[in-house]
């Protein structure tokens, strides 16, 4: 009897354990020093970047935010004091990070695109609420570029009724970025909560050209990521490969982020 | 010993959680993308116009739906999508089209047609924005852009100028 009693509670233990920690989980992740659960793949002369995400749950009700994304950035360009960018993703914050504790809730997702310009602005542009019937969906990011110094961004609802493609575009902005990027940021110390959500069929424009060129300028094709890239897991936020692009008839792999315990 | 035999069915549901915390299934092969189709979408649209995010409430009727006062009192507040704004002091408010905002911000798209009806509300003060790992963009200069008709939200960010120098206890 006392066996069984002991061994039932070294089984228990750690499960309602994990339930308590896990449920009040704090991190340091304050700005300045946000931290990822992400992917990278550093690819010269990168022109683009397309992936399917999972359309899944986050909030965070402390003093941050949660987001799922995806970057091409431009690193040691002293035109955007260090690094220029554009991202599009869905974020989950409290509007205020250390702010005012103002009245966002934290529980509502938005769907956005941001960049970071050579010279010029930090712009986030807020495409709008995460509709309910996204849940449990998945949506395709995408930044292309579009020419010299113009970045198409889309969100594209994948088989969702009624559902229109998002889109934007980034002006003026000539960066020349050596990096593709993909996963999940959090900003602030306590509060997130992230489901798991799969990113699939990564793909990157910019590694191999078609053969074609107009006017001298060689054309790329976007190709399934085939390397898996340098992953960063600050645990929180989680982020891994379920399978590795390597990996055979991986099509881009399933990379998964989740958050916050 | 009946009392012993009451624990079994617990370390059986405990032994069944454990397998769904910790086993692995396999993974279904992954479908190839259609690159094509989905940067033909991009191209070709439809595309839905961006709504914003909910932020002042309309108290007029008609467009706009609320005072300037109304904008830079929001504005002030420091509430302000994946950033932090302190010590923000709103010193500029004015009602513009689509077109008048977009050249305010070195041609940046607003997502929104031409004739669009907006606010943009220009602001001095310490704003710190997100972006990829590495970056920590700080500005001594910030903005935010309003719909005029639903005083929701839709862009904010840092103007170009004299840079922020970086306060880690920001």
């Amino acid at each position: 009897m006392k066996v069984l009693c002991r061994i039932t509670f070294l089984l228990v233990f750690p499960i309602v354990f994990m339930v308590l920690v896990g449920c009040n989980t704090t991190y340091k992740c304050p700005n300045g020093a946000h931290c990822y659960g992400e992917v990278k793949f550093p690819t010269a002369g990168v022109q683009g970047m397309i992936t399917t995400v999972d359309v899944d749950h986050m909030t965070d009700t402390g003093d941050g935010f949660v987001d799922n994304e995806m970057w091409i950035v431009d690193r040691g360009n002293a035109a955007c004091g260090g690094t220029c960018w554009v991202e599009t993703g869905y974020v989950a914050d409290n509007n205020a990070i250390i702010g005012d504790g103002g009245s966002a809730s934290g529980i509502d997702l938005h769907f956005f695109w941001a960049d970071s310009r050579p010279n010029s602005t930090f712009i986030y542009h807020d495409f709008g609420l995460v509709p309910d019937n996204y849940f449990g969906h998945k949506v395709n990011f995408l930044i292309l570029k579009k020419s010299t110094n113009t970045w198409t961004v889309n969100i594209q609802p994948v088989s969702i009724a009624g559902a229109a493609t998002l889109a934007g575009t980034s002006t003026n902005n000539a960066m020349t970025p050596q990096s593709a990027e993909m996963g999940q940021e959090l900003a602030g110390t306590k509060g997130a909560s992230a489901n798991p959500v799969n990113y699939t069929g990564t793909g990157i424009k910019g590694s191999r050209p078609t053969g074609i060129t107009v006017t001298g300028v060689p054309i790329f094709q976007v190709v399934t990521v085939s390397t898996d890239g340098n992953v960063t897991n600050a645990n929180p936020p989680t982020g891994a490969w379920i399978i590795a692009p390597s990996a055979a008839n991986a099509n881009g792999g399933k990379f998964q982020t989740h958050c916050c315990s | 010993m009946n009392r012993a035999k009451a624990f079994i069915p617990l370390v059986v549901v405990t032994f069944a959680a454990s397998c769904m915390v910790s086993c692995k299934h396999a993974e279904p092969p992954q479908p190839a993308p259609n690159y094509d189709e989905l940067t033909q979408r991009a191209e070709q649209g439809p595309h839905a116009l961006p709504t914003g995010r909910a932020a002042i409430k309309p108290t007029l009727s008609g467009v706009p739906s609320f005072s300037l006062d109304a904008a830079r009192a929001y504005a002030e507040s420091g509430r302000i999508p994946i950033g932090v704004a302190r010590n923000v002091h709103a010193t500029d408010a004015k009602f513009l089209t689509s077109t008048e905002v977009s050249k305010r911000l070195d041609g940046a798209t607003t997502g929104l047609p031409d004739d669009a009806q907006l606010c943009f509300v220009e602001m001095q003060g310490d704003f710190t924005f997100a972006g990829p790992s590495g970056s920590d963009p700080h500005f001594t200069r910030g903005f935010e852009v309003f719909d005029a008709k639903s005083g929701n939200l839709l862009l904010s960010g840092g103007l170009p100028g004299e840079q922020a120098p970086h306060d880690p206890a920001r």
